[in-house]
C-alpha cells in the first residue's frame, strides 16, 4: 500500500479492485537454476569465442544434455511448443548428436491446405520439391511443409510444424531474423534429407514425415544452404526483436540420416547490430552477407578463413566506396561469383553495377556498368546460373520498405552476363510487395517466392519465360 | 573486473530469486502464453545483468521493461492479425474453431488494458497491475508525476465504464 494513491477513494475505485483481483491471482512460476544459467550465458560476450571453445566444450554438451532431457519432459512438442533457447548459446563446439533434441513425430501426408502460401522452396533433386509456407491451423498459422514428387505439378502435405512461434512470420514488418522456435525456410540436401530452419533448426530424414531439432551456436538460426553433401548453417547470438547484437557463427555439417552434428568453423563479432544476414555456398565456396540495423552502414560480406575467423571481401574497384552486396554464387559454374554495388538511388529506385568474380571472390572485374536498376522495395537478391544467366528481385514485406515504388521491374533477367537487364519475356504479374528470395537451383531453372501468394515463380529456360507453380490449384 | 562481474550476478541473482517467478507469472495473462511470457521475462534479466549499473529500482525497472515487451507483442499481433485478415482473402480452410473465451461473464486484464488508448497503457499496467507508486511509474517512463495521475484519471474513467457493462 502506497500513500500517493491509496486514500479512502481507493476502496471505492472499481478499477483498482479489478486489477488488484487479478494481481492477487497471479500464479508465480518457478525461478530453476537452468533459466539463471540462460540469463548469465545469453549476458555474457563472446568475442573470445576460440579461447573459451576448449573450456566449454565439455560443460555445455553437457548442460545441451541435461537441459534437453529436462526440456522434453517439461515441454514435449507435440502438447506445449518448444522453447526459444533450448540450446546452450554458446561457445562450444555442437558435437551433440540430434538425438538430444526433441522431436516432431511422424505425420502422415494429406492434400494441400487450401489456405497455403509459399515462404520458402528447395529442389530436392530427382523431380523431388519442397515448399514450406503458411497454412490456416485451427485458430492460428503454421509452417506447413509439401512435397512433389513430379517437379511440381502435384504436391501433397507431409508436415505441419505446430507449437512453433509465427508471431513474426506473416505480415507487412517480418523480420528476417525470425524468434528463436520458429521456422520459416527449408533445405533440402536429397529428397530424403532436409532442414527446416528460421530462428530453429530442425532436420528430417524421411522426407518431411518426422522432423527432429537440431543443437545449434547462438540463438537462432539466420541461414542454411546446401551444396554438394555439405550444409552450411548461420547463426546469431544476443537475438531479439528481429535484431541480433551477438557473434555470427558459421557451421557445418553433412546431410546424413541420424545425424546433423554441427562443427563451428568460423565466428566473428561483427561489431554492429544484424536485422539479417544471408549466406551463399556453392562447390565449397561460402559467403556471408551482413545486413546491418541501421540503414547506411554497410557492412562487406565475409567468407570463412583458415584461422577461424570470417575475413571481409574488400569493396572491389569498380565499386568505389560502396560495399559488395547480393552476393551469388553460380549454381552451375564452380567458383564464379556475382555481386551488385550500388551506385546512385532515386526515391523509389536503386542502380546498381554488376560485379563478377571467377575465382570465388579474389579478383573481381565489371561485368555491367550502372546495368541495373530496380524498385526500391525491400532488398534485391541475385541469383545466378551460369557465367550468361542471372535473374534480379527486388521485394519482400519488410518494416521501412514502404518508399511508395512500384513492384514493376521487381523481376529482371539478364542473358548476357550483366551487361543489360529486361522483364522476362512472359510471367504472370509481379506481386506488389515483390519477391522475398530468389534462387537457381541448377541447370537452366530459377525460382524467386513473393512469400505473399499461394504460389511461387518458376522459369526452366534460364529466366526468358516464368510461370507460378501454385501448389493449392 | 571478473570479480566486479561476479558481484553483479550475485546482486541480480538475488534479484532473480526473489522477483522471476512472480514476474513470468504476472506476464502470462498478458500474452495468453506462458512460454512466451517466461521467455520474455528471461530476456528482461539478461537486460538487467547488461544494466545493472544504471538501475536504481530493479522491480520497477523489471516489470516496466516486460510491460514494453508486452505491449509491442500486443502490437505486432494486431498487425499480423489484420495483415493476415486481407492475406489469407477468404481462403480459411474448414477447420474446426476453438471455441471463444466469454469475455461478457469474465473480463480479463489483457482485455481491460488493450481496450485504453495506447498511450494510458503502461501507465494502468504499472501502477494498478504492477502496483508500482505513481512516482515509480513516471520515474520509470519519463513522465512527471502530474502527468502519470492525469492518465490514470483518464484510464479510470474509460476502465470504469467497461467494468460496469461486464
Amino acid at each position: 500500500m502506497t500513500p500517493d494513491r491509496r486514500g479512502p477513494a481507493y476502496d471505492d475505485d472499481p478499477v483498482a479492485h479489478f486489477f488488484a483481483e487479478h494481481r492477487a491471482a497471479v500464479r508465480e512460476e518457478p525461478a530453476t537454476d537452468l533459466t539463471w544459467q540462460r540469463v548469465v550465458h545469453s549476458r555474457r560476450p563472446r568475442r573470445s569465442h576460440h579461447r573459451l571453445r576448449s573450456f566449454l566444450a565439455a560443460s555445455a554438451a553437457a548442460a545441451v544434455a541435461v537441459f534437453g532431457v529436462w526440456s522434453w519432459q517439461q515441454h514435449p512438442f507435440g502438447t506445449g511448443g518448444v522453447r526459444p533457447g533450448q540450446q546452450i548459446s554458446g561457445s562450444a563446439d555442437y558435437a551433440a548428436s540430434v538425438a538430444s533434441g526433441p522431436s516432431n513425430s511422424t505425420q502422415v501426408p494429406g492434400p494441400v491446405p487450401s489456405s497455403f502460401a509459399s515462404w520458402s522452396v528447395s529442389n530436392a533433386g530427382n523431380g523431388t520439391l519442397y515448399d514450406l509456407g503458411s497454412a490456416v491451423c485451427g485458430q492460428q498459422v503454421c509452417p506447413t511443409l509439401l512435397r512433389s514428387a513430379d517437379n511440381g505439378s502435384t504436391w501433397r502435405s507431409v508436415h505441419t510444424f505446430a507449437g512453433t512461434d509465427t508471431s513474426q512470420a506473416v505480415g507487412s514488418a517480418r523480420p528476417l531474423i525470425q524468434p528463436n522456435r520458429a521456422v520459416t525456410e527449408v533445405r533440402f540436401a536429397t529428397p530424403q534429407i532436409g532442414y527446416a530452419f528460421g530462428g530453429a533448426l530442425w532436420v528430417t530424414s524421411d522426407g518431411g514425415a518426422s522432423f527432429q531439432q537440431v543443437d545449434h551456436p547462438g540463438q537462432a538460426v539466420l541461414g542454411l544452404e546446401v551444396s554438394r553433401n555439405q550444409v552450411m548453417v548461420l547463426s546469431a547470438d544476443d537475438c531479439s526483436a528481429g535484431v541480433c547484437r551477438g557473434p555470427i557463427y558459421l557451421s557445418r555439417t553433412t546431410p546424413q540420416a541420424g545425424s546433423a552434428a554441427l562443427t563451428t568453423i568460423a565466428s566473428a563479432d561483427v561489431g554492429t547490430p544484424l536485422r539479417g544476414a544471408l549466406l551463399a555456398v556453392q562447390d565449397g565456396v561460402t559467403v556471408v552477407s551482413p545486413i546491418p540495423q541501421k540503414a547506411g552502414t554497410p557492412i562487406p560480406p565475409l567468407v570463412p578463413a583458415p584461422d577461424g575467423n570470417l575475413d571481409t571481401i574488400p569493396s572491389p574497384q569498380g565499386c568505389g566506396t560502396a560495399p559488395l552486396e547480393s552476393i551469388a554464387l553460380a549454381s552451375n559454374v564452380s567458383r564464379l561469383m556475382w555481386g551488385l554495388c550500388a551506385v546512385s538511388s532515386t526515391a523509389t529506385t536503386t542502380t546498381y553495377s554488376v560485379l563478377r568474380s571467377t575465382d570465388a571472390g579474389n579478383r573481381w572485374s565489371v561485368a555491367g556498368n550502372r546495368t541495373l536498376t530496380m524498385p526500391r522495395l525491400g532488398r534485391v537478391t541475385l541469383a545466378a546460373a551460369d557465367q550468361a544467366h542471372l535473374v534480379a528481385t527486388a521485394g519482400g514485406p519488410r518494416s521501412g520498405s514502404a518508399t511508395g515504388a512500384s513492384s514493376a521491374g521487381a523481376l529482371v533477367v539478364s542473358a548476357n552476363g550483366g551487361r543489360s537487364f529486361a522483364p522476362p519475356t512472359s510471367a504472370a504479374p509481379v506481386p506488389s510487395s515483390g519477391f522475398d528470395w530468389s534462387a537457381s537451383p541448377g541447370s537452366s531453372e530459377f525460382y524467386a517466392v513473393p512469400r505473399t501468394t499461394a504460389g511461387y515463380w518458376w522459369s526452366t529456360d534460364r529466366g526468358r519465360t516464368w510461370k507460378v507453380v501454385d501448389p493449392t490449384s | 573486473m571478473v570479480a566486479r562481474e561476479d558481484s553483479v550476478e550475485t546482486a541480480v541473482r538475488q534479484v532473480y530469486d526473489a522477483h522471476f517467478g512472480r514476474l513470468v507469472g504476472w506476464a502470462t495473462p498478458l500474452l495468453s502464453d506462458r512460454d512466451l511470457a517466461h521467455d520474455l521475462a528471461t530476456e528482461a534479466f539478461v537486460k538487467l545483468l547488461r544494466h545493472w549499473e544504471s538501475v536504481d529500482d530493479p522491480r520497477a525497472w523489471l516489470y516496466t521493461t516486460v510491460a514494453n515487451q508486452v505491449r509491442d507483442h500486443w502490437r505486432r499481433r494486431g498487425r499480423e492479425a489484420a495483415a493476415y485478415g486481407r492475406w489469407s482473402g477468404g481462403r480459411i480452410d474448414p477447420e474446426p474453431v476453438a471455441p471463444a473465451t466469454d469475455h461478457a461473464t469474465r473480463l480479463t486484464v489483457r482485455d481491460a488494458v488493450e481496450s485504453l488508448p495506447e498511450r494510458l497503457r503502461l501507465p494502468v499496467l504499472l501502477h494498478y497491475y504492477a502496483d508500482l507508486t505513481v512516482a515509480q511509474v513516471a520515474t520509470q517512463l519519463g513522465k512527471s508525476d502530474g502527468a502519470v495521475k492525469r492518465d490514470l484519471f483518464d484510464a479510470r474513467k474509460q476502465l470504469a465504464a467497461r467494468l460496469e457493462g461486464t
